[in-house]
């Protein structure tokens, strides 16, 4: 069990690889977006792949995040053009979401 | 021992990899930057990315697995291209690694006394590219002398020492950048975790 628990010297080892790796990329300033905006974004992925379409109220409920965090981080994605939101057709108060890429 | 193993295992198939991969390149020879296909070393080895990204992390156990690589890595794959005594020649490259992480060691990190056991700190990256640069000038002249001195040649080429360095450092960072693109997409596919997230 405490071998399990304790990561070994060949874990630490590997670990300091990817250390050093993502240290290269926090210095390059290539991290652009933060780990919330990141879920957001895999939850309009994993929603759109899965029923086809998604909208703001099924981000709000999946991710967990309040309204106005997912409308800011929406806004983000839209002025980065990964994201493009369109008025329902059938609901004119909700708006669907579109991965661009 | 278990950990000795291991860490000989993915050294070797790590390296072989990357002799692989370099090869293929080699024989595909895009930018025609050998016209002749002499010896004369290659602009861009891979092999010695390895080698230092290893050594740097896996420290002297990873000796073992590095100088199998370096004597069956080329056997397995085109034993012509290299000269003789390159079983030897290899003790020389991988001397030049652990020369080149020695001398960081004494300048940088434990200035003024000198400990095999005193550690560097390569998740700063810095030390790492330091490294890869003293390593590559080093193995371009300790390479090139160790073949001259076994070949019977009485004159070493400068193009081909630092067509030896060139290649070297460009081929380090050849592999450290593929390593970050491959790492990064397995984040982001959340195939693997961050490593700060698992400490």
């Amino acid at each position: 069990m405490y071998d399990f628990l304790v990561p070994s010297d060949y874990s630490k080892n590997l670990i300091s690889i990817l250390e050093m790796l993502w240290n290269i990329e926090k210095d390059l300033n290539l991290v652009s977006y933060n780990e919330t905006e990141k879920k957001v974004y895999y939850v309009i992925a994993w929603k759109i792949s899965d029923c086809g379409k998604c909208n703001m109220t099924d981000v709000i409920n999946l991710s967990g995040f309040s309204r106005s965090t997912i409308y800011k981080t929406i806004k983000k994605f839209e002025s980065d053009n990964l994201v493009l939101v369109k008025q329902s057709e059938g609901d004119k108060r909700e708006f669907n979401l579109i991965l661009a890429i | 021992m278990i950990h000795l193993i291991k860490v000989t295992i993915t050294v070797y198939l790590f390296s072989v990899l990357c002799y692989l991969i370099w090869y293929f390149l080699q024989l595909l020879d895009i930018a025609n930057l050998n016209p002749n296909h002499e010896w004369i070393g290659s602009l861009c080895y891979l092999p010695h990315g390895a080698r230092v990204l290893m050594f740097c992390f896996f420290r002297y156990q990873s000796l073992p697995g590095l100088y199998l690589a370096e004597i069956t890595g080329p056997s397995i794959i085109h034993h012509e291209d290299y000269m003789d005594g390159w079983p030897i020649a290899a003790f020389a490259s991988l001397l030049s690694v652990v020369a080149a992480v020695e001398l960081v060691k004494w300048t940088k990190v434990t200035p003024g006394y000198f400990s095999f056991f005193t550690k560097v700190n390569f998740e700063n990256y810095k030390f790492l590219f330091l490294v890869i640069v003293i390593s590559a000038l080093l193995n371009g002249l300790l390479v090139n002398s160790v073949l001259s001195i076994i070949n019977f040649t009485e004159s070493i080429s400068v193009i081909t020492v630092f067509r030896f360095a060139i290649g070297d450092f460009i081929g380090s960072l050849a592999v450290i950048t593929s390593l970050w693109i491959i790492f990064r997409t397995l984040y982001d596919t959340r195939l693997i975790i961050e490593p700060r997230s698992k400490k």
